[in-house]
């Protein structure tokens, strides 16, 4: 190679450059599809596993609360912490199935390699951003802090009315989670705003303007 | 090894087990793979350069590549050209290799702000004498800094597509391929310097129209 390289177009630069020629076998991408499909299964079973672990062990909490109760919440306290069991068990429930939907190989659709890049990059942007949108319903995260919520709360409250210091124990933490979401929120919501920008440009392209 | 060989065997009963109809459409697959890699192997090699600068990221891309479109031939049924099929099937999975990346996506820019970049030798510098090598890696550099569409557009461009096939691929109109080419263009000529590349080039021949 030229260590004074003069080249008069850099489409002949780039087409240049050393490659390895890389290839697969055929046998070597089907035991890679199969692999593939294995994993996808594998973790399909596993997601369903623990949801089932957790709504029975949540389950068995919400039928059988106040016989491992040891300390006094309250009949108010009582209900909040049986309830917030009895949600945490669907959410299991409900999380599993999410999650095994999302595992579980399924077939291709037909037409998915059809698509321009363009539409295939405004997909894949659509999805990121309606993912990170509705992340929190869609896994019904909300429902999981909900219940833990209702569980912790009731204690909480009693500690507190035993030990008023408490509170100057606890609140750092609380102080530093409000910080958190002081600056994780806008931050969330600019990205967004990008990324929506983005997908408007790439629908303007799409109509061809 | 023992242990590949094994797997080897292992594909191929379950490959004869499945019916004749299925070894049909895999024989058919198997085929439009091997046609594709072999006029495309290269190209795709120098597409995956474009979106991961990393050697062994870019292996792991590159073998996704080449998964990606062994298996989107079941549904290939030519009413595009295999080239467009080839390049489409690359470009959308190097895009989601980017996408994924949220701190790199999220420092792209579009062609159209690419002003703002500084370009590294410093403005109107001309380097008549640079090395390949050098020159490579500071066009990788100005592609790496590009978001996936513009991505797209100017690999095509480096690859010689004409602009009817850099259209069909992306689905961007034909105006906005010239458009973003010319764009293309001005850019490469600000960090590389007039002088550095042929006058044929800097006129009008750069875009290929069939």
């Amino acid at each position: 190679m030229n260590s004074d390289f003069h080249m008069s177009n850099p489409q002949k630069l780039w087409q240049n450059q050393p490659t390895e020629g890389f290839t697969m076998s055929a046998d070597k991408l089907r035991r890679k599809a199969q692999q593939c499909d294995r994993k996808a299964r594998r973790a399909a079973f596993v997601s369903a596993a623990i949801a089932l672990f957790l709504f029975l062990f949540f389950g068995w909490g919400f039928l059988s609360f106040p016989r491992f109760q040891t300390f006094d919440l309250g009949p108010l306290g009582e209900w909040s912490t049986r309830l917030g069991l009895g949600l945490l068990s669907l959410w299991g429930l409900y999380s599993g199935y999410k999650t095994y939907k999302v595992f579980w190989p399924g077939p291709a659709a037909a037409d998915a390699d059809l698509k321009t890049t363009l539409q295939s990059y405004r997909q894949q942007l659509e999805k990121r951003h309606d993912y990170s949108q509705n992340i929190w319903l869609r896994s019904g995260l909300i429902f999981c802090f909900l219940g833990i919520a209702m569980i912790v709360v009731p204690v909480l409250i009693r500690d507190l009315v035993i030990s008023p210091r408490l509170l100057t124990n606890v609140a750092p933490i609380f102080v530093l989670l409000v910080l958190w979401l002081a600056i994780f929120i806008p931050q969330r919501k600019r990205r967004q705003r990008k990324l929506q920008q983005e997908i408007d440009q790439l629908r303007t392209f799409e109509k061809g303007i | 090894m023992q242990q590949e060989d094994v797997q080897q065997e292992d594909v191929q009963q379950k490959s004869l087990q499945r019916p004749e109809a299925m070894q049909k459409e895999d024989a058919k697959r198997d085929s439009l793979y091997e046609q594709a890699a072999e006029a495309y192997s290269s190209a795709l090699d120098r597409l995956a350069r474009a979106y991961e600068l990393d050697a062994e990221a870019r292996r792991d891309l590159l073998q996704e590549i080449h998964f990606h479109l062994w298996r989107s031939f079941a549904n290939f049924d030519q009413r595009c050209s295999l080239r467009t099929w080839v390049y489409r099937v690359a470009h959308n999975v190097a895009t989601g290799h980017v996408i994924r990346q949220r701190r790199i996506r999220e420092r792209l820019v579009n062609l159209e702000d690419f002003d703002s970049v500084e370009d590294p030798g410093g403005s109107g510098q001309t380097e008549l004498k640079l090395r390949q090598g050098e020159a490579l890696e500071r066009l990788s550099e100005l592609i790496q800094r590009l978001k996936p569409l513009d991505r797209q557009i100017i690999v095509s461009y480096l690859e010689e597509m004409p602009a009817s096939a850099i259209s069909e691929v992306t689905g961007l109109s034909p105006a906005n391929v010239a458009m973003k080419i010319h764009r293309i263009k001005k850019i490469l000529k600000r960090w590389f310097g007039e002088e550095w590349f042929g006058e044929e080039w800097l006129g009008e021949g750069g875009v290929h129209e069939q």
